[in-house]
């Protein structure tokens, strides 16, 4: 928190005379270190484990690590086996995680070396006590130096954890909004459903270190006025309970993107995680093993119920010919991840 | 004591009158033909039963050239020095003194003023074994105290130097000296003194750059870097730090002392400094002996000190006496000036960021004064030119005020209370306001128990505080953060003889720290109250230690310090499992400590011990170990302090630090002390050193012991230095060499960094080079440069990149492997200063300054960015270009 203040005060103060520019690091040629990552949950499966290499370019299919043997094993000494179907992805067959049970992930790889994580336990779920939305406008940076308000519905989340379990909490959520057919054409549909997955989310909150075991107003994600909220917009919010030591992890991870490397900030280090080789356990291997105890909420948000303009939607559709408008603009399953098929969850 | 001073005086006065009025019974004879008069003079001294007072410097290239038979001996001086510019003055039949004539400015109508005639203490007796000398040194405009004068007698090759209060004592046999007093930008000042019993003798000394004089103006003759047993210390006066381009004028004696061997800083805007591989909390910073817990201004731009009331700062970094504790690294001795005794003056000074106004002068002459100075920032203009809404809806503003009062009872008395307050605030986009402020008092009886005990009696309060105001809609906040430091101290200094000088004291020190009281600021808030518990703690120490001259080769100094450490209830204090790292998970139980109960002690002993030994060729070489012990802790993860870090008191958990150094140090002058250089050389090894493992959040946590982690540090170097003091060019270059390292070893994986293997510290910057340098180009006008190099800083970068959960994190290399990009800048400044009439009732001068002259865009800090690909780095520059700035001070005596 202090970090964040500091740096805002800081580059404030600084703003005139700033000036940023690009240098050059040379770095001994690194070699590629193994990444293990996936979980277990309460939840039914499959779970993933993904197997990769870290890169000094972009990350592709050809970090993927295919051939390895990986296997869960609980603490009642059950092993299940994954399979790989997409290279480099594992996925359990009939294994059901249980709170209060803990798994040990075990990876061999092609090459004959061990790698194994500590025994996790999945802890019991925590009811979210209540998930709500308002509508807000936000700051934002245009340009440098210019701002431009957006306004919007900020969806938040009050956790009130009676029972004491764990106090340390991710959020993930998948997105369902109606669209319509602007100019349907035929025998398209006129109204379809877009189900929607944010990418590189990672939100995560714990109330142990603020007093105690209530979470409030602790905000998801912000939705700007557009075509996602144009008609009818619902959130399945899955809150990820889990221990310290993966909270930890994620944390590590957190502050790492949002570092801006100022003096003022804590410096950035490698997040190590909790899987191990069983032959060296100084091996550097990225990535963790987690298990969550994680529930669900779900809720639903109408145009009327939020305030402000919306921007001309669909205005795509208005070309001049010979132009073609988008395939969207006479039907609706032309936008991504769209059904005409009504949700059965939608109210 | 003043009765029989006045009487010197008189004497002194009278001594003309005197002569004509002498029974020249004694007559001399002798061939001086051809023979320079140094040799005649000597020739008669030995010959005859008279001494003959003079500088030896008036004779050079003089010769005599007359032959005296059976010659009265008035009349045969006369003789002696016809056509020469020296006359000669006689008292009683043994002593002769030589004047040279005219004395241009030398007021000689009363005790102050150079080469002022002969003056005798007390009345003959045979049976007086020893007498001792003592009093103060005094700046003649304004009274007060000069701290490290130099008193040296020339027949015994046996000194001293005065301490913080100007004082100083010489026990010696009876006899007639020459003693010479002598300070940095002070005129020298030679006295013949005819010592017959104990008594004060208390100089005034003038100002070496006003003084009109044909006398030698002699603003160096100080040899106290080779012939005091003392190594490792900067001393920085202000009037030095003055003459130094300032950044955006601002005149600041820390960054000055940045500039001297072995002191360093992990960036521009970063608060405080670290000093041979110390972190920034491990220096003691003394205002007029009250410590201050934060000392910048702006985040770390400007520092406390008004320049205006500052006098001089020592660092002392290595050999650092027992009288000072509690941190390990260093310890910053700042001293205010005392209030003018003599006349009301008032003086200021106008720049770019800030404004000061300081009034000083007399509540009753020559015994009580006062002084009051204040200084106030503006730097909301520089915010209004930024092209952005939220900063130039923000403001920054600090303010420091100062005010001290003195007062001499007699010789043997004196009352000094002193008190600084500075507040800073900041207002970001008119919703959240952040305020931190300093304040301290400090009142200090000084006694003279004996010529021979001077002691010192102090109570000393001081408190830092800072606030952060929220008020965002529903989540108004108010956080709060206390320290309160109430220390008691007696020190003591004993002269029994001039071989020893004797230090002894006892101090107490109560520590009370709010760690954090986050409130919500309205009903509507729906901010959670978070109070974490007060933190108490008692530190006791005793010290001794004596230096003890030898020979007039060896000095040395040996000393010893205890401290005794309590952290006191009311505590709440949780127990872990013993066969697992600490964790909010871990903890087995909570231990109730009622209030004033002892939760946890340490203690220890403190050996400290310098050694000097002087070589014939103006040249000494010294050694020195000390060890230090420290009980507080400065709890920061970022590269930089911040004014919002938090300290901390050793606990049940956290154990105080220990830092064991030696040091090794050649030093030798040249051209008659004018030109001094030195090398020194040091190991530090630091236990129980602090670290913090990654991602720890340090504000508002109730389990700060799971979040830290303790381990060892290890500093070494060598440090250059050449450094002029007079002449028409000054200033100084140093270079220093120097690493600093740390270890964390924990007994569990996430207890230890980089394998438990040493690894640099933030601030290790192996190169450091500095020059400052100030050209008088007439007497009003001169020209300083600055340059300072130093390695940049460590730094951990990412090697690659890797993806978890449809995330991209880069992958960071072990901590600290990579550097910054090297640091370097050059500054200019020119000063005006005002006319040189000596009697003028206004004062004023203009500095001209360039920071960074060549505009070099130095990396501020250095980020990582690009979510899917490998990250780029980009440095930021924030003071990427040249700063001009424009100064003018001025003074009404």
């Amino acid at each position: 928190m202090i970090g964040r203040w500091t740096k805002i005060l800081l580059l404030t103060l600084l703003g005139l005379s700033g000036c940023i520019d690009p240098i050059e690091f040379e770095l001994d040629q690194s070699t590629p270190q193994l990444v293990i990552d996936g979980y277990i949950s309460n939840e039914p499966g499959p779970y993933f484990i993904r197997l990769s290499t870290s890169s000094t370019e972009t990350i592709s299919s050809t970090n993927a690590i295919s051939g390895a043997t990986v296997t869960i094993t609980d603490n009642t000494g059950i092993t299940s086996t994954l399979i790989e179907l997409v290279p480099g992805q594992y996925e359990t067959i009939g294994l059901r995680g249980e709170a209060g049970k803990s798994y040990q992930l075990k990876v061999v790889l092609a090459t004959g070396e061990e790698f194994e994580s500590s025994f996790q336990e999945i802890p019991e779920p925590v009811e979210i006590d209540s998930l709500y939305f308002a509508s807000v406008s936000k700051l934002a940076i245009a340009t440098q130096g210019s701002t431009v308000t957006r306004r919007g519905v900020e969806f938040f989340v009050d956790v009130k954890n009676d029972n004491n379990a764990t106090s340390f909490y991710r959020w993930d959520f998948v997105s369902t909004y109606q669209v319509a057919t602007p100019f349907p054409a035929g025998a398209a549909p006129t109204v379809c459903w877009v189900t929607e997955e944010p990418s590189a989310f990672l939100n995560i909150a714990e109330s142990a270190s603020f007093g105690g075991s209530k979470l409030s107003n602790h905000p998801i994600f912000f939705v700007t006025n557009s075509l996602r909220t144009s008609i009818k917009y619902s959130m399945l919010l899955k809150q990820m309970a889990m221990d310290e030591a993966t909270y930890n992890f994620w944390e590590g991870i957190k502050n790492l993107r949002e570092d801006n490397g100022t003096i003022f900030d804590p410096p950035p280090a490698r997040i190590n995680g909790n899987i191990f080789s069983t032959a060296d356990p100084s091996q550097t291997v990225l990535g963790f093993f987690a298990a969550y105890g994680i529930s669900e909420k779900r809720i639903f948000v109408s145009r009327e119920q939020i305030d402000g303009n919306f921007p001309q939607l669909n205005q795509e559709c208005i070309v001049i010919p010979p132009m073609i408008p988008p395939a969207f603009c006479s039907d609706c399953r032309a936008f991504p991840n769209s059904t005409a098929f009504i949700p059965p969850f939608w109210e | 004591m003043k009765a029989f001073l006045a009487r010197t005086i008189l004497l002194a006065c009278l001594l003309p009158s005197l002569v004509a009025a002498q029974n020249a019974s004694l007559k001399i004879s002798g061939d001086y033909q051809n023979k320079s008069l140094s040799e005649v003079l000597t020739d008669i001294e030995k010959r005859y039963p008279i001494k003959i007072f003079y500088k030896k410097e008036w004779l050079t290239n003089l010769s005599s050239d007359v032959s005296l038979n059976e010659v009265e001996i008035s009349r045969a001086f006369e003789l002696l020095l016809q056509g020469t510019e020296i006359s000669a003055i006689q008292y009683h039949d043994r002593y002769v003194v030589l004047l040279k004539e005219p004395a241009l400015t030398a007021d000689t109508t009363n005790n102050a003023g150079p080469g002022s005639a002969v003056a005798v203490i007390g009345q003959f007796n045979e049976n007086t074994t020893e007498a001792t000398i003592s009093g103060y040194i005094r700046e003649s405009n304004s009274g007060e105290g000069i701290i490290g004068a130099s008193i040296f007698i020339d027949e015994l090759a046996l000194g001293t130097v005065t301490n913080t209060d100007g004082f100083y004592s010489l026990t010696v046999a009876p006899g007639e000296y020459n003693i010479r007093f002598s300070a940095i930008g002070w005129e020298e000042d030679n006295r013949q003194v005819v010592l017959n019993e104990s008594g004060l003798f208390n100089i005034d000394m003038f100002e070496a750059t006003i003084q009109l004089s044909e006398v030698t103006v002699t603003s160096e003759a100080v040899d106290r870097n080779i012939s005091s047993v003392q190594m490792g210390t900067s001393r920085l006066d202000i009037r030095t730090a003055q003459k130094m381009p300032a950044f955006l004028g601002e005149v600041d004696i820390v960054r000055g002392l940045i500039l001297m061997p072995g002191v360093s800083t992990v960036g521009e805007g970063a608060t405080g400094f670290n000093v041979r591989g110390g972190s920034v909390g491990e220096n003691l910073i003394l205002l007029d002996d009250a410590p201050i817990f934060n000392s910048s201004h702006l985040f770390g731009f400007f520092s406390i000190f008004n320049p205006d009331l500052v006098k001089d700062a020592t660092l002392y970094r290595g050999g650092i006496p027992a009288k000072f504790g509690g941190r390990i690294s260093s310890m910053l001795d700042v001293k205010q000036k005392e209030g003018n005794t003599k006349s009301y003056q008032v003086r200021g000074g106008v720049g770019l960021i800030s404004s000061r106004l300081l009034a000083e002068g007399p509540i009753v002459k020559e015994k009580g004064s006062f002084l009051v100075g204040g200084r106030l920032s503006y730097t909301d203009w520089i915010l209004n030119r930024i092209e952005n809404l939220d900063i130039r809806n923000s403001s920054a503003q600090f303010y420091d005020l100062n005010a001290k009062v003195n007062y001499r009872f007699d010789d043997k008395n004196s009352i000094q209370l002193s008190s600084y307050y500075s507040r800073d605030n900041f207002k970001f986009r008119s919703d959240t306001t952040f305020v931190w402020e300093n304040l301290n008092a400090v009142f200090k009886w000084n006694h003279l128990f004996s010529p021979k005990l001077f002691s010192s009696f102090s109570a000393v309060y001081s408190s830092y505080r800072y606030l952060v105001e929220g008020r965002q809609i529903e989540k108004d906040f108010d956080l709060d953060y206390d320290i309160t430091y109430r220390n008691a101290k007696a020190d003591f200094s004993y002269f029994p003889n001039p071989n020893h000088q004797i230090n002894f004291g006892i101090s107490a020190i109560s520590y009370s720290f709010e760690p954090g009281r986050l409130e919500p600021a309205t009903v509507n808030s729906t901010i959670i109250p978070e109070v974490l518990e007060t933190e108490h703690a008692l530190e006791s120490a005793a010290y001794v230690d004596d230096e003890f001259k030898i020979s007039s080769r060896i000095t040395v100094n040996y000393g010893l310090r205890y401290s005794l450490y309590q952290n006191l209830g009311a505590a709440q204090v949780f127990t872990y499992q013993e066969d697992q790292p600490r964790a909010i998970s871990t903890i087995t139980d909570t231990l109730q400590f009622a209030s004033g109960k002892v939760v946890e002690d340490y203690q220890g002993f403190e050996p400290r011990l310098s050694v000097k030994y002087s070589f014939y060729n103006n040249s000494s070489v010294k050694l020195s170990y000390n060890r230090m012990r420290q009980y507080i802790h400065l709890i920061s993860n970022t590269t930089a302090v911040s004014p919002f870090d938090i300290w901390k008191t050793s606990d049940m958990h956290i154990e105080p630090q220990t830092g064991d150094q030696i040091a090794l140090g050649y030093f030798r002058n040249f051209m008659d002390n004018s030109l001094e250089t030195s090398v020194e050389g040091f190991y530090k090894q630091i236990d129980n050193a602090t670290e913090y493992k990654n991602g720890a959040e340090l504000l508002l946590n109730n389990t700060l012991e799971a979040d830290l982690l303790q381990g060892e540090g290890r500093s070494y170097g060598v440090e250059f230095l050449v450094r002029k003091k007079a002449g028409r060019l000054t200033g100084w270059g140093s270079y220093t060499y120097s690493r600093s390292e740390r270890k964390i070893n924990g007994e569990f994986p996430e207890e230890r960094i980089n394998g438990g293997e040493y690894f640099p510290s933030n601030w290790d910057t192996p190169h450091s080079l500095n020059i400052t340098t100030n050209y008088k180009l007439t007497r009003r006008y001169s020209f300083s440069t600055n340059f300072t190099f130093n390695t940049g800083r460590p730094l951990t970068i990412p090697e690659s990149i890797y993806q978890i959960d449809g995330i991209t994190v880069p992958n960071f290399t072990r901590r600290n492997q990579a550097r910054i990009p090297d640091y370097h800048r050059l500054d200019l400044s020119f000063t005006v200063d005002g006319n040189l009439k000596k009697r003028k009732n206004y004062d004023a001068n203009w500095t001209f300054s360039v920071y960074n002259i060549y505009g070099r865009k130095n990396a501020f800090s250095v980020f990582f960015e690009g979510r899917n690909g490998q990250p780029q780095a980009f440095k930021l520059s924030v003071l990427g270009r040249p700063f001009a700035a424009i100064t003018y001070n001025f003074k009404f005596l």
